[in-house]
Protein backbone atom coordinates (compact mmCIF):
# COMPACT_ATOMS: atom_id res chain seq x y z
CA UNK A 1 0.00 0.00 0.00
CA UNK A 2 3.19 2.40 0.86
CA UNK A 3 4.54 1.37 -2.65
CA UNK A 4 1.23 2.12 -4.20
CA UNK A 5 1.31 5.43 -2.86
CA UNK A 6 4.76 6.57 -3.49
CA UNK A 7 4.32 5.70 -6.60
CA UNK A 8 0.75 7.84 -7.60
CA UNK A 9 3.26 10.33 -5.68
CA UNK A 10 5.87 10.16 -8.46
CA UNK A 11 3.54 10.30 -11.58
CA UNK A 12 1.57 13.14 -10.07
CA UNK A 13 5.29 14.77 -9.82
CA UNK A 14 6.33 13.44 -13.02
CA UNK A 15 3.23 14.33 -15.26
CA UNK A 16 3.07 17.97 -13.92
CA UNK A 17 6.82 19.06 -14.10
CA UNK A 18 7.43 21.35 -17.00
CA UNK A 19 10.00 19.87 -19.37
CA UNK A 20 13.48 20.81 -18.77
CA UNK A 21 14.62 21.24 -22.41
CA UNK A 22 16.01 25.29 -22.51
CA UNK A 23 15.23 28.10 -24.13
CA UNK A 24 14.04 27.39 -28.09
CA UNK A 25 13.54 30.36 -30.38
CA UNK A 26 11.69 29.97 -33.74
CA UNK A 27 13.40 32.63 -36.60
CA UNK A 28 11.85 31.61 -39.82
CA UNK A 29 13.20 33.64 -42.79
CA UNK A 30 12.02 37.15 -43.25
CA UNK A 31 13.29 39.23 -45.93
CA UNK A 32 13.11 43.07 -46.16
CA UNK A 33 14.00 44.06 -49.87
CA UNK A 34 13.49 47.46 -48.97
CA UNK A 35 15.80 47.62 -46.21
CA UNK A 36 18.26 45.03 -48.18
CA UNK A 37 18.22 43.10 -45.33
CA UNK A 38 17.09 39.13 -44.70
CA UNK A 39 17.30 37.27 -41.23
CA UNK A 40 16.13 33.88 -39.66
CA UNK A 41 17.71 30.81 -37.98
CA UNK A 42 18.35 27.87 -40.57
CA UNK A 43 16.97 24.94 -37.85
CA UNK A 44 13.64 26.85 -37.99
CA UNK A 45 14.08 27.66 -42.15
CA UNK A 46 14.42 23.65 -42.04
CA UNK A 47 11.23 22.64 -39.58
CA UNK A 48 9.20 25.36 -40.96
CA UNK A 49 5.45 24.12 -42.38
CA UNK A 50 6.35 25.15 -45.61
CA UNK A 51 8.27 23.64 -48.36
CA UNK A 52 9.56 27.04 -49.60
CA UNK A 53 12.09 29.04 -47.44
CA UNK A 54 15.58 29.24 -46.85
CA UNK A 55 19.07 30.93 -45.56
CA UNK A 56 22.67 30.44 -45.89
CA UNK A 57 25.78 31.64 -47.29
CA UNK A 58 28.27 29.78 -49.68
CA UNK A 59 32.23 30.48 -49.46
CA UNK A 60 34.76 29.12 -52.00
CA UNK A 61 38.36 29.50 -53.07
CA UNK A 62 40.80 28.84 -54.88
CA UNK A 63 44.88 29.00 -54.24
CA UNK A 64 45.45 32.12 -55.96
CA UNK A 65 42.43 34.69 -54.94
CA UNK A 66 40.44 36.05 -52.10
CA UNK A 67 37.89 33.40 -50.84
CA UNK A 68 34.33 34.90 -52.51
CA UNK A 69 30.95 34.64 -50.19
CA UNK A 70 27.33 34.65 -51.38
CA UNK A 71 24.55 34.84 -49.18
CA UNK A 72 21.13 33.54 -49.79
CA UNK A 73 17.88 33.51 -48.63
CA UNK A 74 14.18 33.34 -49.94
CA UNK A 75 10.78 33.74 -47.31
CA UNK A 76 8.01 31.63 -47.10
CA UNK A 77 6.15 33.87 -49.73
CA UNK A 78 9.19 33.00 -51.79
CA UNK A 79 10.92 36.69 -51.97
CA UNK A 80 14.68 35.48 -52.58
CA UNK A 81 17.85 37.65 -52.21
CA UNK A 82 21.37 37.00 -53.25
CA UNK A 83 24.33 39.23 -52.09
CA UNK A 84 28.20 38.43 -52.45
CA UNK A 85 31.39 39.70 -51.48
CA UNK A 86 35.27 39.23 -50.82
CA UNK A 87 35.42 41.33 -47.18
CA UNK A 88 37.24 38.94 -45.03
CA UNK A 89 35.76 40.03 -41.96
CA UNK A 90 32.79 39.12 -43.67
CA UNK A 91 34.06 35.64 -45.42
CA UNK A 92 35.33 35.40 -41.38
CA UNK A 93 31.65 35.71 -40.18
CA UNK A 94 30.56 33.39 -42.68
CA UNK A 95 33.23 30.61 -41.93
CA UNK A 96 31.24 30.45 -38.41
CA UNK A 97 27.93 29.54 -39.50
CA UNK A 98 26.64 26.01 -38.53
CA UNK A 99 23.25 23.96 -38.74
CA UNK A 100 22.51 25.54 -35.27
CA UNK A 101 23.25 29.37 -36.53
CA UNK A 102 20.78 32.28 -36.65
CA UNK A 103 21.80 34.23 -39.73
CA UNK A 104 20.90 38.23 -40.82
CA UNK A 105 22.44 39.87 -43.66
CA UNK A 106 22.31 42.86 -45.01
CA UNK A 107 23.84 44.65 -48.91
CA UNK A 108 24.29 47.52 -50.65
CA UNK A 109 22.84 48.84 -53.87
CA UNK A 110 25.57 46.94 -56.05
CA UNK A 111 24.54 43.73 -53.84
CA UNK A 112 27.60 43.53 -52.28
CA UNK A 113 26.89 42.25 -48.55
CA UNK A 114 27.68 44.82 -46.42
CA UNK A 115 26.53 43.25 -42.96
CA UNK A 116 26.73 39.34 -41.64
CA UNK A 117 25.65 38.33 -38.12
CA UNK A 118 25.94 34.70 -37.15
CA UNK A 119 24.49 34.06 -33.63
CA UNK A 120 25.51 30.08 -32.64
CA UNK A 121 23.06 29.59 -29.37
CA UNK A 122 21.82 26.82 -28.19
CA UNK A 123 18.35 28.48 -28.40
CA UNK A 124 18.59 28.41 -32.22
CA UNK A 125 16.14 25.02 -33.09
CA UNK A 126 18.11 21.92 -34.54
CA UNK A 127 17.77 20.65 -37.64
CA UNK A 128 15.17 18.54 -37.49
CA UNK A 129 14.78 15.56 -40.06
CA UNK B 1 78.98 88.63 -10.47
CA UNK B 2 81.15 85.44 -11.70
CA UNK B 3 78.16 83.34 -10.67
CA UNK B 4 76.13 85.15 -12.85
CA UNK B 5 78.54 84.84 -15.64
CA UNK B 6 79.08 81.14 -15.25
CA UNK B 7 75.27 80.58 -15.30
CA UNK B 8 74.82 82.68 -18.44
CA UNK B 9 77.45 80.62 -20.07
CA UNK B 10 76.05 77.69 -19.38
CA UNK B 11 72.76 78.71 -20.15
CA UNK B 12 74.23 79.35 -23.30
CA UNK B 13 76.23 75.98 -23.57
CA UNK B 14 72.96 74.53 -23.10
CA UNK B 15 70.74 76.25 -25.55
CA UNK B 16 73.69 75.41 -28.28
CA UNK B 17 74.10 71.60 -27.55
CA UNK B 18 69.50 71.57 -27.84
CA UNK B 19 70.19 73.18 -30.74
CA UNK B 20 72.70 70.81 -32.42
CA UNK B 21 70.95 67.93 -31.38
CA UNK B 22 67.68 69.28 -32.77
CA UNK B 23 69.65 69.79 -36.28
CA UNK B 24 70.94 66.31 -35.53
CA UNK B 25 67.83 64.55 -35.33
CA UNK B 26 66.33 66.45 -38.36
CA UNK B 27 69.39 65.39 -40.26
CA UNK B 28 68.87 61.75 -39.47
CA UNK B 29 65.12 62.25 -40.32
CA UNK B 30 66.05 63.67 -43.91
CA UNK B 31 68.30 60.53 -44.04
CA UNK B 32 65.43 58.43 -43.26
CA UNK B 33 62.99 59.98 -45.59
CA UNK B 34 65.54 59.98 -48.78
CA UNK B 35 65.99 56.50 -47.60
CA UNK B 36 62.60 55.22 -48.14
CA UNK B 37 62.07 57.66 -51.16
CA UNK B 38 64.43 55.31 -52.58
CA UNK B 39 63.00 52.03 -51.51
CA UNK B 40 60.06 53.22 -52.68
CA UNK B 41 61.31 53.93 -56.53
CA UNK B 42 63.16 50.70 -56.30
CA UNK B 43 60.01 48.96 -55.75
CA UNK B 44 58.05 50.83 -58.40
CA UNK B 45 61.05 50.07 -60.71
CA UNK B 46 60.06 46.67 -60.27
CA UNK B 47 56.84 46.39 -60.82
CA UNK B 48 57.00 48.63 -63.97
CA UNK B 49 58.89 45.86 -64.79
CA UNK B 50 56.83 43.02 -63.55
CA UNK B 51 53.79 45.08 -65.58
CA UNK B 52 55.74 44.65 -68.64
CA UNK B 53 57.06 41.55 -69.18
CA UNK B 54 53.53 40.29 -68.08
CA UNK B 55 51.62 42.62 -70.76
CA UNK B 56 54.34 41.18 -73.39
CA UNK B 57 53.54 37.94 -72.50
CA UNK B 58 49.61 38.37 -72.21
CA UNK B 59 48.75 41.14 -74.50
CA UNK B 60 45.41 40.48 -75.51
CA UNK B 61 44.19 40.54 -71.39
CA UNK B 62 46.01 44.22 -71.00
CA UNK B 63 42.36 45.86 -71.90
CA UNK B 64 39.22 44.41 -70.19
CA UNK B 65 37.08 45.96 -73.06
CA UNK B 66 39.46 44.29 -75.72
CA UNK B 67 39.32 40.86 -74.12
CA UNK B 68 35.68 41.05 -74.19
CA UNK B 69 34.51 42.06 -77.44
CA UNK B 70 37.72 39.14 -79.36
CA UNK B 71 38.55 35.70 -78.76
CA UNK B 72 41.69 34.61 -79.14
CA UNK B 73 42.18 31.48 -81.29
CA UNK B 74 44.49 30.00 -78.94
CA UNK B 75 43.75 30.02 -74.90
CA UNK B 76 46.30 32.31 -73.72
CA UNK B 77 48.04 30.15 -70.72
CA UNK B 78 47.97 31.10 -67.48
CA UNK B 79 51.29 33.37 -66.33
CA UNK B 80 53.14 31.52 -63.15
CA UNK B 81 53.89 33.68 -60.57
CA UNK B 82 57.62 32.71 -60.77
CA UNK B 83 58.44 33.24 -64.10
CA UNK B 84 61.04 35.72 -65.10
CA UNK B 85 59.27 37.89 -62.23
CA UNK B 86 61.22 39.10 -59.29
CA UNK B 87 61.09 36.22 -56.16
CA UNK B 88 58.02 36.47 -53.51
CA UNK B 89 60.00 38.08 -51.30
CA UNK B 90 60.31 41.36 -53.57
CA UNK B 91 57.24 41.31 -54.34
CA UNK B 92 54.13 43.05 -52.54
CA UNK B 93 51.62 40.18 -53.21
CA UNK B 94 51.95 36.57 -54.54
CA UNK B 95 48.16 37.08 -55.70
CA UNK B 96 48.03 37.08 -59.51
CA UNK B 97 45.66 39.24 -60.98
CA UNK B 98 42.41 37.60 -62.12
CA UNK B 99 42.89 40.17 -65.37
CA UNK B 100 46.38 39.17 -66.09
CA UNK B 101 45.61 34.87 -65.64
CA UNK B 102 42.23 35.21 -67.64
CA UNK B 103 42.25 32.70 -70.51
CA UNK B 104 39.72 32.62 -73.72
CA UNK B 105 38.28 29.65 -71.83
CA UNK B 106 37.60 32.28 -68.61
CA UNK B 107 36.19 34.69 -71.33
CA UNK B 108 33.94 32.39 -73.30
CA UNK B 109 32.47 31.04 -69.94
CA UNK B 110 31.80 34.38 -68.65
CA UNK B 111 29.95 35.46 -71.37
CA UNK B 112 27.85 32.11 -71.90
CA UNK B 113 27.10 32.87 -68.28
CA UNK B 114 26.21 36.43 -68.50
CA UNK B 115 23.85 35.93 -71.34
CA UNK B 116 22.14 33.01 -69.42
CA UNK B 117 21.34 35.19 -67.10
CA UNK B 118 19.93 37.88 -69.32
CA UNK B 119 18.22 35.43 -71.05
CA UNK B 120 16.62 34.21 -67.71
CA UNK B 121 15.65 37.63 -66.60
CA UNK B 122 13.72 38.15 -69.61
CA UNK B 123 11.65 35.18 -68.56
CA UNK B 124 11.65 36.43 -65.28
CA UNK B 125 12.42 32.49 -63.95
CA UNK B 126 15.49 30.99 -62.66
CA UNK B 127 15.34 27.45 -62.62
CA UNK B 128 16.72 24.80 -61.75
CA UNK B 129 18.72 24.35 -64.98
CA UNK B 130 19.73 27.87 -65.28
CA UNK B 131 21.33 27.37 -61.61
CA UNK B 132 23.30 24.33 -62.43
CA UNK B 133 24.43 25.89 -65.79
CA UNK B 134 25.86 28.48 -64.17
CA UNK B 135 27.38 26.53 -61.66
CA UNK B 136 29.06 24.48 -64.19
CA UNK B 137 29.80 27.55 -66.33
CA UNK B 138 31.44 29.34 -62.88
CA UNK B 139 34.19 26.51 -63.42
CA UNK B 140 35.61 27.98 -66.07
CA UNK B 141 35.92 31.74 -64.84
CA UNK B 142 37.86 33.62 -62.43
CA UNK B 143 36.69 34.87 -59.02
CA UNK B 144 36.23 38.35 -60.10
CA UNK B 145 34.50 37.32 -63.44
CA UNK B 146 31.99 35.08 -60.67
CA UNK B 147 31.69 37.86 -58.41
CA UNK B 148 30.16 40.14 -61.11
CA UNK B 149 28.20 37.82 -62.51
CA UNK B 150 26.57 37.25 -58.90
CA UNK B 151 26.14 41.09 -58.39
CA UNK B 152 24.05 40.69 -62.26
CA UNK B 153 21.65 37.61 -60.90
CA UNK B 154 21.27 39.27 -57.72
CA UNK B 155 20.27 42.85 -58.87
CA UNK B 156 18.01 40.78 -61.27
CA UNK B 157 16.85 38.62 -58.11
CA UNK B 158 16.36 41.30 -55.88
CA UNK B 159 14.99 43.92 -57.82
CA UNK B 160 12.34 41.52 -58.23
CA UNK B 161 12.66 41.11 -61.78
CA UNK B 162 13.49 36.86 -61.58
CA UNK B 163 11.53 34.78 -59.24
CA UNK B 164 13.89 32.02 -58.21
CA UNK B 165 12.17 28.70 -59.16
CA UNK B 166 15.41 26.27 -58.22
CA UNK B 167 15.05 24.41 -54.74
CA UNK B 168 18.46 25.15 -52.74
CA UNK B 169 21.33 26.94 -54.15
CA UNK B 170 21.04 29.40 -56.79
CA UNK B 171 23.99 28.59 -59.14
Amino acid sequence: MKKMKWLVLFGIVAISSPSLAGLRLDEPVVVNVAIREALGSIGSARNGADSVQFIGCSIEADSSTDPLIACFAKDETGTSVLCTSSAPRLVAAVQAITSLSFIDFQWDSDQSCTFVYVVNASFNPPLAP
Amino acid sequence: MKPALFSSLAALSLALAAQLGYSAGSQSKVIEIQRLLQRQEQELQTLRAEVTVLGERSPSCTSTAHAQTSLSPEPTRRVSPNDSIPPPSERTSAVIPDAISTTSENIAARMEASRLIEAAASTGQWTESDASQLHRLFQNTTTSDRRALIKKLAAAINGGTLRVLAKGRMY
